[in-house]
């Protein structure tokens, strides 16, 4: 097998240009998605039989929550990746990640907590899901908290891909809450295998907003990661040719 | 549209405050998602550009 693609990749300079080609495309796409998603579900779905308007929370809800463990997956798959083969970029991901899942799972959290007094009574409960996806969100702000806590690039880098790993352990946790403890939070609605417990009507936005926000996160890893690779590589000369273009 | 008119839209049979609050934090998120990353690039830029300045003085002043 050739592995040079593999190493193309991981350099920041070829990562810059090709994203830069992609990043439009996945822009627009991302945006057309989440307002449709949003739109359709917030103004042409009918309400819910039992819990009246305030389901169509759920637009946003899902999304964020199902972002916030994809994110810490994918955040720690390449800080794996990049502990063993000690590659820049991919610590460079782990640490534009971070921020991203965060904002994501406190959001989920937070409209959770909104979704929860009107049909629970309540804005919060200390059960297995609510508290499990809390400890996520620690996990997040650790890792934002742990990078800045090193001088040197390298230990930080090192720390934070432990942190992730070691992290992991919440992921099945958080997915299987609902069926290993008796939890105020409902079981999974959209299943993979299998049919889900939800109207088409309600379905296709849930799922159109899913994917816009799926792609909304692509959008800004990218601008993220394209701004990292700029502070970290400011002594090359590509990078002083491109941003030296403009003085 | 499900909403008749524009007030059953705003009060959402009583989940008004719930539903239109979630959904501007979310605008929040998002927006704070794209301006951070814009901000960074910015700043990136202006130190290069900056740095690059210097030596270029100092250059002509060494010549």
């Amino acid at each position: 097998m050739n592995w040079t693609f593999f190493h193309r990749m991981a350099s920041p300079k070829w990562f810059y240009d090709f994203s830069g080609r992609l990043l439009p495309w996945v822009g627009m796409l991302a945006l057309g998605c989440v307002v449709i998603g949003l739109t359709w579900g917030l103004l042409f779905t009918p309400p819910d039989y039992l819990q009246g308007n305030s389901y169509r929370i759920i637009f946003l809800h899902v999304p964020a929550a199902s972002l916030a463990l994809t994110i810490y997956s994918g955040l720690a798959v390449t800080a794996a990746i990049g502990f063993i083969w000690k590659i820049k970029l991919a610590d460079m991901a782990v640490s534009c990640l971070a921020p991203i899942g965060a904002s994501f799972c406190a959001l989920a959290l937070i409209t959770g907590a909104i979704w929860g007094k009107p049909t629970w009574g309540t804005w919060w409960v200390w059960d297995a899901r609510l508290t499990s996806v809390l400890i996520l969100q620690f996990l997040y702000f650790g890792l934002i908290a742990l990078r800045e806590a090193f001088d040197s690039r390298e230990t930080a880098a090192r720390a934070c891909a432990i942190l992730a790993m070691v992290g992991l352990v919440n992921l099945p946790i958080i997915k299987f809450s609902v069926e290993w403890w008796n939890t105020l939070h409902q079981g999974a609605t959209i299943r993979v295998a299998g049919e889900s417990s939800m109207a088409m009507e309600m379905l296709i936005p849930l799922l159109t907003s899913i994917a816009g926000f799926y792609l909304f996160t692509l959008f800004v890893f990218l601008l993220r990661i394209r701004a990292e690779i700029l502070n970290r590589e400011q002594n090359t000369a590509w990078v002083r040719g491109l941003l030296g273009a403009n003085f | 549209m499900y909403f008749e008119d524009l007030n059953t839209l705003i009060t959402m049979g009583g989940h008004g405050l719930y539903v239109w609050t979630a959904y501007g934090l979310g605008l929040l998120v998002m927006v704070w998602n794209v301006l951070v990353p814009l901000r960074h690039r910015r700043r990136v830029a202006a130190d290069v550009g900056r740095r690059m300045r210097r030596e270029r003085a100092q250059q002509e002043a060494a010549e």
